[in-house]
């Protein structure tokens, strides 16, 4: 039966496993302290595996954990043949710990554990292997577990029987030191102490990782005793375990991301309350309560800002995946790639980034499919005889900018507008401007059996990596050069909580516009060059604009005086024309109901403080409305 | 789920599970028992048995009856005792 096990331990396995994964990965990476970092993993993920009885986990993990003894003895070479087992003990672990989050239990590829062992050098003996092995420590190990751990989901007495696979355990004495009597006690909190003597050959840390899961509440000391004579020679094999870097304390607290998200609801939440306190102060011209009210907004927009923070991750965890898919695929297609990686550490919204996931994979094995070519195409084609796949990130004003490009052929426009042509999406001897035949592959059913190989198939075409781009707020650029490559860029908000906005009003409605995206306010009047062109012309530089009162089809009369709002969006400005504006805004975003989740130009809603809807401005597809048009005009006309 | 039944004034059976998720009710209930006499709790039908549960009957037995006894302990259930050092406690 498989245990109800808590969700910390499927974070940790999953965070062991891309470790694991990412070491083997990362050629660069073969000295001493990279091997012990992937013994380590392997040998933690036993451990905690072991809490529970997951014998499938333990015994792949104990394979892979065998294999990387055999390397770090230096018996076996960390090659490709050994790494490409690890991998594959990797993804079976990975299969077993699904597995067990499902509620199942397998018991994983034996015929795998067979390779894995005899590549360690014929170490059969299974779990108990470290326990077998010749006894040179006598350690007191002293535990006071902590009193939430049992409600922790942990069970103490679990802890004790993993330390009884790691060697000799006797002379156990548990005590109840601070047990009470009658209605103190909570039959949820532990009370338990144990004193037990461990005879084994891990070394001390080892034995106090056991407990590594419940730290943060217990007390472990584990002491050496007695030290028994070495074994005679062999010579010593370094040991890669005891790191001449000292142990750094964990400073991290795993939280659960659901417990964040409520936070970020509390300070949504807060932000608005603050805001209508602002609203009634103001109306009120009540100068002490306003000035008040700037200190609290201010302590509140840090309290956002931190708590956003919490929630942002680097997106090189994602990235690293990648590394596994570009290897495998260029594999199998025969082809030879290497991947570049920039920009891991730019941060975005977890949120964010677990959506990310799957168009960022589909782009990819695009990019590998149909963008690089084959070694012998590329020579021929006066190319280096690897391609290079580039993924990059980086912060750009509001957003993060997620770049992914090939070196490859470039897209192939005949065929694209043939194709489109012959699928009924383009009418026949249409002549489309470059950007125009781009976008068709965004297109709904553009997708088809050429298109999509078995490799970047799976049914989903580039429509749906665009709309769930769009979904996230985001946008796709894709630019092409033939025979040079192609760039598809993707432009991210930073969050989907709370932005900084700035408030507008059109008669009597009210929009908020992203404060990053606004490059400049000015009055209507002094800019405007052609009110027939709807043309700015601002120092000389011509400007598009658009009013919203036109956009959104609103009723009521054009006051005397408008003002003009310029926004930015991938290097094109445009002019957002308006009754009036209200200043800067902290703006708590709220999902838009069925109704209006299409209504194009709106990004979202938010609640004022005068407790007043407003629509969030999106100004990506604003500008792309607005500005694209005029440029594809001028292409044509050219 | 924990279930207790009555073999006679002084002793009950124990079926189930006692672990964590059985607290709340076991406290009480164990409780009970030992206040109105019981003095031996035949253990034979635990299926599972935590630190929880070691804990409680270590509890029951500290402050609510001293002379309570514990027998008919299967393997698994003994086992988890033996892990700290109570196999004492216990008796198949």
């Amino acid at each position: 039966m498989t245990p109800n096990l808590p969700p910390i331990f499927f974070d940790e396995a999953r965070d062991l496993l891309e470790v694991f994964q990412r070491g083997l990965l990362d050629r660069g990476a073969r000295d001493a302290e990279a091997i012990n970092a992937l013994f380590r993993s392997a040998h933690t993920l036993k451990g905690a595996a072991g809490l529970f009885s997951l014998e499938g986990v333990v015994q792949f993990a104990h394979a892979a954990e065998a294999v990387l003894e055999a390397v770090r003895s230096g018996t076996v070479a960390l090659d490709d043949a050994t790494v490409k087992a690890l991998l594959e003990a990797h993804d079976e672990l990975e299969r077993l710990i699904d597995e067990v989050a499902q509620g199942r239990e397998g018991q994983g590829d034996q015929k795998l554990v067979k390779v894995l062992l005899a590549r360690a050098g014929g170490a059969t003996v299974p779990v108990a292997a470290l326990a077998q092995a010749p006894a040179k420590h006598r350690y007191t190990v002293t535990v006071r577990f902590g009193a939430p751990v049992m409600r922790e989901g942990f069970d103490p007495i679990s802890f004790m029987g993993f330390l009884a696979t790691l060697g000799e355990l006797s002379d156990c004495e548990a005590t109840f030191p601070e047990l009470p009597a009658g209605d103190a006690f909570d039959p949820t909190s532990c009370y338990l102490h144990v004193e037990a003597t461990l005879v084994t050959s891990v070394s001390a840390d080892t034995v106090q990782s056991t407990f590594e899961f419940i730290l943060d509440s217990t007390q472990v000391v584990v002491t050496e005793v007695v030290v028994e004579a070495p074994p005679p020679p062999p010579p010593p094999a370094p040991n890669l375990l005891e790191s001449s870097t000292p142990r750094v304390e964990s400073r991290l607290v795993k939280v659960p991301a659901d417990r964040l998200d409520e936070l970020i609801d509390l300070v949504g939440e807060l932000v608005i309350a603050t805001a209508a306190n602002q609203a009634v102060a103001s109306r009120n011209t009540d100068s002490a309560a306003l000035e008040s009210l700037a200190t609290l907004n201010q302590l509140v927009g840090a309290i956002r800002d931190t708590a956003l923070g919490l929630r942002m991750v680097p997106v090189g965890e994602t990235f690293s995946r990648f590394h596994r898919v570009v290897r495998d695929l260029s594999k199998q297609l025969g082809k030879s790639i290497q991947l570049e990686l920039s920009g891991a550490d730019t941060e975005l919204d977890k949120s964010l980034v677990d959506r990310l996931v799957d168009p960022l994979t589909h782009i990819v094995r695009n990019s590998l499919d149909h963008g690089l070519e084959t070694e012998a195409d590329r020579v021929s084609a006066g190319k280096p005889p690897t391609g290079t796949l580039r993924i990059s990130a980086m912060h750009e004003g509001g957003s993060v900018v997620i770049d992914v490009s090939d070196d490859g052929r470039g897209l192939n426009r005949p065929r694209i507008l043939s194709k489109a042509i012959e699928k009924g999406l383009v009418p026949a001897g249409a002549k489309l401007a470059t950007e125009d035949i781009d976008e068709l592959i965004f297109l709904p059913g553009f997708s088809s059996a050429e298109q999509v190989s078995e490799l970047s198939g799976r049914g989903v075409g580039m429509d749906v990596v665009k709309r769930t781009i769009e979904s996230l707020r985001g946008t796709v650029e894709l630019s092409s050069e033939d025979g040079k490559g192609t760039r598809l860029r993707l432009r991210l908000p930073l969050t989907l909580a709370i932005i900084d906005g700035f408030g507008v009003s059109v008669g009597t409605g009210r929009w908020v516009v992203p404060l990053k995206s606004i490059h400049e306010c000015l009055d209507f009047a002094t800019v405007v060059e052609s009110e027939a062109h709807h043309r700015l012309s601002i120092r000389g530089q011509v400007v598009p604009f658009v009013r919203l009162r036109e956009l959104f089809a609103l009723s009521g009369d054009r006051p005397a005086k408008e003002s003009v709002v310029v926004v930015e969006h991938a290097d094109k400005r445009v002019g957002l024309v308006v009754d009036a504006l209200h200043g800067a805004v902290q703006t708590v975003i709220k999902p838009m109901g069925p109704l209006f989740q299409h209504m194009e130009g709106v990004g979202g809603a938010t609640i004022l403080g005068t407790g007043d809807v407003g629509f969030i401005l999106d100004v990506g597809q604003l500008v792309r409305r607005v500005a694209a048009p005029r440029a594809r005009a001028k292409e044509a006309a050219c | 789920m924990l279930s207790l039944v009555s073999i006679d004034a002084t002793r009950s059976r124990l079926a189930g599970t006692l672990d964590i998720g059985a607290m709340k009710d076991a406290k009480p209930l164990l409780s009970n028992a030992c206040a109105t006499g019981v003095r031996r709790f035949d253990l034979s039908g635990l299926e599972l048995i935590d630190t929880a549960g070691v804990q409680l009957l270590h509890w029951l037995k500290t402050y609510q009856a001293k002379d309570l006894t514990l027998v008919g302990a299967p393997k698994a259930v003994q086992r988890t005792f033996a892990l700290i050092g109570l196999e004492a406690m216990v008796s198949p």
